[in-house]
């Protein structure tokens, strides 16, 4: 047969030869139709079907088939279940990486849960981005905005459709409850108009009544349905709030709830409407007009700043003003941290991905005669790596189901752990449509970053067919990929080490006070209260707290160290010219009761304590070491008059007292001059009280006392300040305390990658290290260069990482307080713990090596 | 040497086509059914590697083939084992299992 057939090929039978393929070649292509036919498919269906399947002869027609939609997904899917049915034979390498996966795409999943619901998502109101926040700034420092200015602004920039300018007051209203506390949104110019929402019943404002000052009012949703009972009838009902009576006009839909705590709208009263052009406290804020770019509407506001700085020169001059789109004024404060955190989690998740790349790339080997035997039954180089592919993609799968359970439960821990009320928008953050988008994403881009290495490895196995030990060239390639996770992790671990020095600084800098057994009281009177009722109740709580037992000390002032700056303004030394730096710069003045400072234990430096004054007696204040220092270089303060700007005229005081410096705020590090003056030359009507007790737990007796004398009066909170501390540190403490967390599971991936690699050349070079453990050689010695190896690996990532860091740490710059980016401390520490995890990865296959039996390794031979 | 190694993972296609073939007489289309079904789906022969091998087993004498009728009346072309091809399956047999346990053997040292 095989000779005649030759014959017949070599005499110009080539067309009969041609004829007999071509009929098979039928035959094949019909039986296949005829199966696809019986499973369903019609004729035209089948045929075309199976002359795909009959396929790839030739690359071009190779590609051609690749090209078509269902086919290549049906090869997918032969794939997966393939790769199903292999992961299933390898349960322990297939939990490890389905774990890594799952702990690097749930982390992922998580963060970006919140980081969407906090940055991303549109706010709910018509085309947010033409919303824009107006930050005005005098000399430089962030002021407050003016009515008559926010007017000029309305009329004189074409770019704005709508201005509004607003302050936030609390307000009590005397309900059927007694009397409850109402937060009143103030606003002048168009406040509805720049939200672009009209009331979801009743009517907005009209002009006349925003320009006058109307006493009507709009509510928030959320104050009509909790604190009215959902009134239908609400509109055209009276809301008694202080002493005005405003008329309810309309209530906003439940998507709008700006401010935050927000509850009443209504336009400031006529007298606030004409506020003189001095003063500044109002957040500015306007629409644009479609179509208008933020630059062009910068440049309009910048030409009219200036041109206001020449009409009104006592008032506008050194101003400017910025426009801010309204979402990323929202986030400024929490980008940093949460950018911080997902790019942390998103490294954790590509260490994961490599180690299942290296667990992958471990069954080389294995997997190259697989290869081979399919590359001989004619798959493709495209099939061989689809199949790789597949098989991550499947790990990926089942690591992104169990991820996204993990940030299920992860959401709600991060929900319940980062503080209340720092993160706009949090309460809202939840695993949705857009976060499972986001995962899927993920997912097959973890299969294609895990799936790569050993798919490249596979192409290049098919090209030497067959050759099954190409061991050499795939532990080049899992170290390098070592080396990658080390340095990664290096990056996480001097990152979440600055952090953490920082966070110990900040709560170990001295707060110039004692914060222990130290309660507060906090009472907020109305703006409107008079000077005169403010003192009388005060001197009443005072007394009455002086009376509860166990509180040895009573005192009150203006604002309580670490919660900010109250009132500042520049101040003058008398008889001398201040550097124009100084004269421009802002001193706080905090008002006091005469025993306050003693009361929370402020550290006197010289001179002496404010005194309780006679009606006629001196102004006294008392100065903090920085004033001190900046104001009075010659160190002559004592006995030196400063003088505050009141009302057009300078007041002067004499400085009694020098104290050790009181942290304004729990987070920023730079001193601030600061000046107490006694509570009585103040007007502040939010009360601060400080007792001093044995016990804490004076809620109870402090409410009883003020209930005896003013039972109208609401106190809004009660607390000590070792709590109020704990509370300013928490959103720091929990950043860092997150980014440890995965800092250490990053290590942790990464010393598996590590202890992968090693325990893989040991046991390849099993054999010979049995050959020289019989010859004599020393187990220590055996063990000690196993463990050797390990360290290099581990040195050269974590080299790589230090350099990496002095890119990254500067990012985390603007988030420490009293450490720099390059903190020895910090750098020192990481080395030592990652050279410390790496010898435990590597101490456990070096001490498998050399235990090596030698009898049981030369058996093989 | 590495060729030899080669080889025998290359005639993996004409050993897989042997061993078919000696359950009787059989078209291209079903020799890709069989070795498709006995694997589990896991191997499948793709059409321009079958024919090209069977032409060459053929012509080495392996093989013999034959046009004949279907069950269905259909014109095809059955191929069937020679006693060469007979005496090739046994060895190419013996060869595979004694790489397959090389490999294995290596294997076990990871």
């Amino acid at each position: 047969m095989g000779l005649l057939s030759k014959l017949r090929n070599t005499l110009g039978g080539g067309d009969r030869v041609a004829d007999d393929v071509q009929a098979e070649m039928q035959f094949h292509l019909e039986q296949t139709a005829a199966d696809l036919m019986a499973s369903g498919m019609t004729r035209t269906e089948a045929q075309r079907e199976a002359r795909r399947r009959f396929g790839a002869v030739t690359r071009l027609q190779d590609e051609a088939r690749d090209a078509d939609m269902i086919a290549w997904l049906e090869g997918w899917l032969r794939d997966l279940r393939l790769a199903a049915r292999s992961l299933r034979r390898r349960p322990g390498m297939t939990l490890t990486a389905v774990a890594s996966l799952a702990i690097g795409l749930g982390a992922t999943a998580a963060i970006f849960t919140i980081v969407d619901a906090v940055l991303l998502k549109p706010l709910p109101l018509p085309e947010p981005d033409r919303l824009m926040v107006i930050r005005e700034f005098r000399n430089g420092q962030q002021s407050g905005g003016n009515p008559q200015r926010l007017k000029d602004w309305a009329t004189m920039i074409p770019a704005f459709q709508a201005t509004t300018g607003f302050y936030e007051e609390t307000l009590i209203r005397r309900g059927a409850r007694g009397p409850e506390k109402v937060n009143v949104l103030r606003t002048f110019g168009q406040f509805l108009g720049v939200l672009g929402v009209p009331p979801a019943e009743g009517r907005p404002f009209t002009t006349a009544e925003e320009m006058q000052g109307a006493p009507v009012a709009v509510l928030s949703h959320r104050f009509w349905s909790t604190r009215l009972n959902a009134d239908p009838a609400i509109l055209g009902k009276t809301l008694a709030l202080n002493s005005a009576t405003l008329t309810v006009i309309g209530v906003l839909p439940p998507s709008v709830q700006y401010p935050e705590e927000l509850e009443v709208i209504t336009p400031a009263t006529p007298e606030m409407q004409k506020t003189q052009r001095r003063a500044g406290f109002l957040a500015g804020l306007s629409r644009l007009k479609p179509g208008v770019t933020l630059a062009e509407a910068q440049g309009q506001v910048s030409t009219v700043a200036a041109a206001l700085a020449a009409q009104y020169p006592d008032t506008d001059k050194n101003r400017s003003a910025r426009l801010m789109p309204f979402i990323e004024d929202q986030v400024e404060d929490a980008r940093p941290a949460l950018l911080l955190l997902l790019a942390t989690v998103v490294s954790v998740l590509l260490i994961a991905c490599v180690n299942v790349s290296g667990l992958l790339l471990a069954r080389g080997a294995e997997r190259s005669r697989e290869s081979s035997i399919r590359v001989s039954l004619g798959a493709g180089r495209g099939s061989l790596i689809r199949l790789q592919l597949a098989e991550s993609l499947l790990l990926a799968l089942m690591g992104g189901t169990l991820g996204i359970t993990l940030a299920l439960v992860g959401v709600d821990a991060l929900k319940a752990l980062l503080p209340a009320g720092t993160l706009h928008r949090l309460e809202t953050a939840a695993v949705d449509a857009r976060v499972v988008g986001f995962m899927a994403a993920m997912v097959v881009l973890s299969a294609l970053v895990a799936g790569l290495a050993p798919a490249l490895k596979l192409s290049r196995v098919q090209l030497s067919a067959g050759r099954v030990s190409k061991t050499r060239n795939s532990r080049h390639l899992r170290t390098a990929l070592v080396v990658g996770q080390v340095m990664l992790s290096t990056v996480l671990v001097v990152g979440s080490a600055l952090l953490a020095r920082s966070l110990f600084e900040m709560k170990s800098a001295p707060l110039g006070f004692i914060p222990q057994r130290l309660t507060i009281v906090e009472i907020d009177f109305p703006w409107d209260t008079e000077k005169v009722r403010l003192e009388q109740f005060t001197q009443q709580a005072l007394d009455a707290f002086r009376a509860i037992p166990g509180v040895s000390a009573a005192s009150v002032t203006d604002r309580l160290p670490t919660q900010g700056g109250s009132q500042s303004g520049p101040i003058l030394v008398v008889g001398r010219t201040l550097t124009p730096e100084l004269s421009e710069r802002s001193v706080s003045m905090r008002g006091a009761s005469p025993e306050y400072l003693a009361t929370i234990g402020a550290t006197l430096k010289s001179g002496q304590w404010l005194t309780p004054r006679g009606a006629n007696g001196p102004r006294e204040a008392i100065v903090n070491e920085t004033l001190a220092r900046l104001y009075f270089p010659d160190g002559r303060v004592l006995g030196s008059e400063i003088a505050f700007q009141r009302g057009g005229k300078a007041v002067p005081y004499r400085i009694v007292g020098i104290m050790a410096d009181l942290r304004q705020s729990l987070t920023n590090r730079e001193p601030a001059p600061e000046a107490f003056l006694p509570m009585s030359d103040v007007y502040w009507p939010m009360l601060r009280f400080a007792l001093r007790s044995e016990s804490t737990s004076l809620a109870r007796p402090v409410r009883e006392a003020v209930a005896q004398f003013s039972p109208d009066t609401i106190i809004d909170k009660i607390s000590t300040m070792d709590a109020e501390l704990e509370k300013a540190a928490s959103s720091p403490s929990v950043i860092t305390y997150l980014l440890s967390g995965f800092a250490g599971v990053a290590l942790l991936l990464a010393a598996i990658g590590l202890f992968g690699i090693i325990a893989g050349e040991v046991a390849e070079r099993t054999k010979e290290i049995g050959i020289r453990l019989a010859l004599g050689a020393a187990p220590g010695r055996v063990q000690m260069e196993v463990l050797r190896r390990g360290l290099i690996v581990a040195s050269v990532g974590l080299a790589a990482g230090l350099l990496a860091t002095l890119g990254t740490s500067q990012l985390l710059e603007s988030m420490l307080y009293g450490v720099t980016s390059r903190d020895g401390l910090s750098l020192v520490a990481t080395v030592g713990v990652l050279l410390v995890v790496a010898a435990f990865a590597s101490w456990i296959p070096a001490r498998r090596a050399s235990r090596v039996d030698p009898t049981v390794a030369l058996r093989s031979e | 040497m590495a060729s030899g190694r080669a080889d025998s993972l290359q005639g993996a296609l004409s050993l897989l086509v042997l061993k078919t073939l000696a359950f009787g007489e059989m078209h291209g289309y079903a020799i890709t059914q069989h070795i498709q079904r006995a694997s589990q789906e896991a191997l499948r022969v793709e059409e321009g590697s079958l024919y090209p091998a069977l032409h060459r087993m053929e012509q080495t004498g392996w093989i013999a083939s034959q046009w004949k009728l279907t069950e269905t009346n259909r014109r095809a072309r059955f191929y069937s084992l020679t006693e060469e091809g007979r005496r090739q399956l046994e060895a190419e047999e013996q060869n595979w299992a004694r790489l397959t346990t090389a490999v294995a053997q290596v294997l076990a040292w990871s």
